[in-house]
């Protein structure tokens, strides 16, 4: 600041007229320019004054001629001219000093000259000069100078040289010091140098408490605070830079924003008078002005006030200026960086919702934008964690598209689509997509849980071998992994599914040691309980039911394997005849598990408990409730299920004739659904078969005819198994057909379609056609291999047997006969297979035991005829083929002795023979020995 | 003197040439000395005038202070009156800047039972010593006394850059005394409406604290964070008072690592260095972050 007066020539003592006319005018005109601001007339004229008579000034002038050379020295700091300013300033100071001998003939403006002299060197960079200077100025001017505008110029110097901790010293004491009499303004200033001065040596943390005594300096008015805000921003930029980010935050929270400033422009031009109402209306137009072109200016201020959050861990702090920018600043250049970090932040606080909605919004507004691919990693894997698997599946299903398999940018869409697919439950193409993953990226960044997926897969496909060897695997590979619990509790399911029982209980067991926190131990406790309940241990599986039940009530979503449990308590007091308990079991669980898919089952088991504490009525309304409820639905397990235990509480508490008419007249609404219709009709069916056929034969035929007029859809797998063995044992083989196809046309899942293969395949063997035969001895075998249904293997098993001994197939019968001989408890056809076996050891020529084999026959089975005699007759044969004529008809003597009475071709044979035989023997002549086979 | 009729649209005009008419006419009673004022009609225009005195519809004024008649002019044609401010209104709002707020609300209440001349027109001064008491209650957050002090309040005769503010004490009215549901339909409304950032985020802050009360809390935590953080700059009072509430909420979301950072930031930036009571608490039941885990090796 440069001090300029007129008043201080005024005292000049004059010398000649001349000479006074000529300085005092030239003088005033040029002090009067420099006051308009036209230091470059005004210059020309001081020179003058200067060079006319600067010569010897001093004597011939006295002090009052320095002022001349202050103001020359103003007009050329003013023009730029530093070094002729220097110079001025120094003249003034240096040769035109005050004394006492010159009252009246003062330099008014030494002391300011010394002043400006010092600014103009440090303006020249001459720092050391000006301290000096300055310092000079502070020692012998302190009353003549405005001694804080002076402090802050020298500290600024001596920062700027290094001498730090004095330059802050006197900063703060500007600042800080009352006596000092510092403006606002300067006080600011100082706080503003150090502030500077504090991030330029990344010092931060330091000048947190002088804020903390002094920040009302950076909050006065808010037009006077608007002027910091370029500052304050750059300062928050560097020690942001420096990491000093909670300062940075402060310095951008002292920052006018543009509102405030806007109401302070209208409350002013509002409280105006009418002079000064253009000018304030003017700028407050020129501020809207302002702020409507380009960008808003407080966003960049909010960008880098969430971008310090977010880096400092504020999560939702960031989220939420990050969502509220993308709301309201939709045009801003930054969109796509605020929607991406909206993105991000709303991923990280788990605000699903948002950050789905930012992340389309993004892809929608910004498809080809360079970081459509980072916000689509993020949006696939938020909608996935999210639980919205159709939308993971379709986003990462485009993504993909756009790389080559096996190519990193193409990993994690390729591993989402796969798991999204199994979330989704589509198992089939999960486990396609897994196996895709998993074979394609052998260094995925995903290939860990794409494992645990692929072997869930299979889990979930009843593949359980093929996922045991997966789980194994994950288990050896990733030991440490997060989902080893999970891992194995899958495992020990695989263990129980295959009767590895042992290995089952190991599993659980280390499960709930090693992982007591998992989150579905619950699940794990409940499959100790069913290993426990196989081994017969039912307390100890009690015991395991409970602490599930007690773990899985709290935990959400886990309402299911606590009712599990419950189910579990409810049998095993059942079956320990503990029938109060399983009622009270019953009970507690109606009440508190009343939308749970056990509820059915409960009711079944509990019935002997309710039986026996006399309240088997109840569950009959409950069943039929269930029936009624699951009566649209003819494939409903639960239906077949409650009407099977319906049938049997019904007959139990009344009898079959109560329940016959209780069936013929059912308690459901009118007309009754197709699908409960038809079990209906099965049901009476049985329960006719159950009193007795022979009475009852019209009244089942009439009922079957019933069932035939229902269209294939509407009826379940077992009355269409039922109608069509009905039809087939008519005769009405097509008809039979029909049905038997509608059960297969079905997912395999609905059950009896091993059933209806095994009767298809049965009644093709019984065909002339040798593709008939084929087909039925795939159907059998696939009811043998593929469904390993234990009740239908005897069946199965005797249907190869036959069609390969039908086609001459020995050695492939052979093995089929002996499996079914394995199978003690498969009676049905003993004698055959006995017979068939040694029938085919015989084409193998083994003679001797084949031999074995039809005397076990005859021995075991004399009364199966078909079998028997074939028997006796082949044995005898053998013998006499051996030479043993005496054996052989003694064999034909034994089998004519107890089966001669019977009318049957073989018999007949075998008396022919023996009477050829003993002819022979009389005349000592060969006989034929009678190579057939019987 | 300015020509008080320059520039003015056409109802200041017809006003204008009104009262020119009737300055003409014999002297009527004068009711009252008449005051200078301004009268900033809708369309920001003003009228350089004297008002007589208000009554429900509108202004009564003249050009002149002795012109013999008054105009009426009606309040919907009026966005506010730039009275000329009362002896002490100066030392009133000077002791509430430097945080004298009793001796602010002293001066103000005198301000307001001694000016109610023209109670009815909205920018009169005594209404406008009523809202700077509340202003004062809110600063000092006594929110019992401006519950209290809410009785007889009319912010719909504010001048125009108060007015928002003056709305919002029926909104803290409304927190003081726990009618949540209330302050929440009005907060969604006004924050439905167009407002500018500053404006919203004192609603932010309202109902932050309105939805931390309905157990709303994530929700709670958007509004309130934003108070300090788009909302920057606006008030280091709220700021603070979001923040604390902020990070409570976040205590009682058992999102801990968040709510240990924000003490932090609390201390630092708003706390010169320490913690209120509230905050030392809430920090010594937080358990202790978790070890950072080591390096690993290269």
């Amino acid at each position: 600041m440069f001090l300029i007066a007129v008043s201080a020539w005024a005292q000049f003592t004059i010398t000649t007229e001349e000479s006074k006319d000529t300085i005092y005018q030239r003088y005033k005109r040029a002090v009067g320019l420099m006051t308009e601001g036209s230091f470059e007339k005004a210059l020309p004229a001081l020179q003058e004054i200067t060079r006319t008579y600067g010569k010897d000034a001093e004597i011939e002038w006295g002090p009052k001629f320095g002022n001349i050379y202050y103001h020359q020295g103003v007009c050329e700091a003013q023009l730029g001219q530093h070094g002729a300013a220097v110079e001025s300033f120094r003249r003034c100071y240096i040769d035109f000093p005050n004394d006492d001998a010159h009252l009246g003939n003062r330099n008014f403006f030494r002391a300011p000259a010394l002043v400006q002299w010092a600014a103009t060197e440090q303006l020249r960079g001459n720092t050391a000069d000006a301290i000096k200077l300055y310092g000079h100025a502070l020692e012998e001017h302190e009353g003549e100078i405005n001694r804080a505008e002076v402090m802050v110029n020298l500290a600024q110097c001596l920062l700027r040289t290094g001498e730090t901790d004095k330059g802050r010293a006197l900063l703060m004491q500007v600042i800080g010091t009352e006596s000092i009499n510092a403006s606002s303004a300067l006080r600011q200033s100082a706080l503003t140098l150090l502030m500077r001065n504090y991030a330029d040596r990344k010092e931060g943390p330091k000048l947190v408490p002088i804020l903390d005594r002094h920040d009302e300096l950076l909050r006065g008015p808010i037009l006077e605070r608007h002027k910091l805000n370029p500052f304050l921003f750059r300062i928050a930029t560097d020690f942001s830079a420096a990491d000093h980010r909670l300062l940075a935050l402060r310095c951008m929270d002292y920052m006018a924003p543009p509102d405030l400033v806007q109401h302070e422009l209208e409350e002013r031009a509002d409280a105006a008078s009418l002079s000064e109402l253009r000018a304030a209306t003017a700028r407050l137009a020129a501020f809207r002005k302002e702020r409507a072109s380009g960008e808003p200016p407080e966003l960049n201020v909010m960008m880098a006030i969430a971008r310090e959050h977010f880096t400092l861990g504020h999560i939702l702090v960031a989220c939420s200026a990050y969502s509220w920018m993308a709301e309201q600043y939709p045009k801003a250049a930054a969109r796509p960086e605020i929607l991406y970090n909206a993105v991000v932040t709303s991923v990280k606080a788990g605000f699903w919702v948002p950050a789905q909605t930012w992340g389309t919004t993004f892809l929608t507004e910004f498809p080809d934008h360079p970081m459509r691919d980072a916000v689509l990693d993020v949006l696939v894997e938020v909608l996935f964690v999210n639980g919205d698997y159709e939308k993971a599946l379709e986003i990462a299903g485009k993504l993909r598209d756009s790389f080559q398999p096996g190519t990193p940018p193409r990993d994690l869409p390729d591993f989402i689509v796969g798991a999204s697919l199994y979330q989704l439950a589509r198992y089939e193409e999960a486990e396609t997509e897994l196996g895709a993953y998993v074979n394609g990226y052998p260094q995925g960044m995903r290939r860990e849980p794409a494992r645990f997926y692929q072997a869930l897969t299979a889990v979930k496909r009843l593949k359980w071998k093929q996922a045991a060897e997966w789980l194994d695997a994950f288990a050896a590979d990733y030991p440490k992994s997060l989902m080893m619990p999970a891992v194995l509790h899958h495992r020990a399911l695989c263990h129980f599914m295959l009767d590895e029982f042992d290995d089952a209980l190991n599993v659980v067991e280390r499960t709930e040691q090693e992982y007591p926190d998992y989150q579905d131990l619950a699940r794990v406790l409940n499959i100790h309980g069913d290993v426990l309940q196989v081994k017969a241990d039912l307390t100890g599986a009690a015991s395991r039911y409970a602490s599930a039940r007690e773990r899985a009530l709290p935990m959400p979503g886990q309402e299911e394997v606590a009712a599990y449990s419950l189910y579990q308590l409810t049998g095993i007091a059942v079956n320990q005849s503990q029938w109060d308990k399983a009622a009270q079991y019953h009970d507690q669980f109606l009440r508190e598990h009343r939308d749970s898919s056990y509820m059915l089952d409960v009711i079944i088991v509990a019935i002997p408990a309710l039986t026996k504490t006399r309240r088997a009525l109840e569950a009959v309304p409950r069943l039929e409730t269930f029936i009624i409820r699951n009566g649209e639905d003819p494939e409903s397990t639960d239906l077949q299920k409650a009407l099977t235990a319906y049938r049997s509480l019904y007959a139990q508490v009344f009898d079959q004739h109560k329940l016959l008419q209780r069936l013929d007249d059912f308690p459901a609404p009118k007309p009754l659904p197709r699908g409960l219709a038809g079990w209906l009709l099965v049901a009476r069916i049985e329960t006719l078969e159950t009193l007795g056929s022979t009475s009852h034969s019209n009244r089942i035929e009439g009922l079957y005819r019933e069932l035939s007029a229902f269209d294939s859809q509407q009826l379940a797998n077992y009355p269409l198994v039922k109608l069509a063995r009905w039809l087939n044992s008519r005769g009405e083989t097509a008809a039979a057909v029909k049905r038997y196809d509608a059960v297969l046309a079905r997912p395999p899942e609905q059950g009896y379609a091993d059933y209806a293969l095994l009767d298809l395949g049965l009644m093709e063997a019984a065909s002339e056609s040798a593709a008939d035969r084929q087909r039925a001895l795939e159907r059998l075998e696939t009811v043998l291999e593929g469904y390993q249904t234990p009740e239908l293997a005897e069946a199965a098993t005797l249907g190869i047997a036959r069609l390969h001994m039908q086609a001459g197939q020995w050695e492939e019968a052979f093995p089929r006969w002996s499996e079914y001989l394995s199978h003690r408890n498969w009676t049905s056809a003993r004698a055959e297979a006995n017979y068939q076996l040694a029938v085919c050891l015989d084409h193998a020529g083994k003679t001797a035991e084949a031999l074995k084999s039809y005397i076990s026959t005859y021995v075991n089975f004399e009364g199966h005829v078909d079998w028997s005699a074939r028997a006796y007759l082949r044995s005898a044969i053998i013998q006499k083929e051996r030479g043993d004529a005496e054996r052989a008809l003694l064999v034909l003597d034994d089998m004519l002795k107890r089966l001669g009475h019977i009318d049957n071709p073989v018999i007949g044979r075998a008396r022919t023979l023996k009477t050829e035989w003993e002819a022979a023997a009389a005349t000592s002549s060969p006989s034929t020995p009678g190579t057939e086979v019987p | 003197m300015t020509n008080p009729i320059r520039n003015l649209g056409l109802t200041a005009r017809r006003a204008a040439a009104v009262a020119a008419v009737l300055a003409a006419l014999p002297a009527a009673l004068q009711a009252a000395e008449r005051v200078p004022a301004h009268i900033v009609l809708r369309d920001r225009k003003r009228i350089e005038c004297f008002v007589e005195r208000s009554d429900n519809a509108g202004v009564f004024w003249s050009l002149k202070m002795d012109d013999a008649h008054t105009v009426h002019l009606p309040f919907d044609e009026i966005a506010f009156i730039r009275f000329d401010p009362p002896e002490g209104w100066e030392d009133a709002i000077s002791a509430f800047r430097r945080g004298d707020h009793d001796d602010a609300r002293r001066r103000l209440s005198l301000i307001a039972e001694t000016n109610k001349r023209f109670v009815t027109a909205p920018g009169n001064f005594s209404t406008k010593a009523q809202f700077w008491i509340l202003e004062s209650f809110k600063a000092q957050q006594k929110l019992d006394e401006l519950s209290k002090g809410i009785e007889g309040f009319n912010a719909a005769v504010l001048a125009d850059h108060e007015r928002h503010g003056g709305e919002l004490m029926y909104i803290w009215a409304d927190v003081a005394r726990s009618q949540w549901a209330e302050a929440r339909k009005k907060l969604d409304a006004l924050l439905s409406s167009n407002l500018d950032v500053a404006r919203q985020t004192e609603l932010w802050f309202l109902r932050g604290l309105v939805l931390a009360r309905q157990e709303q809390r994530d929700a709670a935590i958007m509004d309130l964070t934003k108070v300090f953080t788009v909302g920057y700059g606006v008030s280091p009072m709220l700021e603070r008072s979001a923040l604390m509430q902020t990070i409570e909420l976040l205590a009682q979301t058992e999102r801990l690592d968040e709510a240990r950072a924000l003490l932090d930031l609390y201390r630092v930036n708003f706390g010169k260095g320490s913690l209120p009571a509230r905050l030392q608490e809430l920090q010594a039941r937080l358990p202790a972050a978790p070890e950072a885990p080591a390096p690993a090796a290269p």
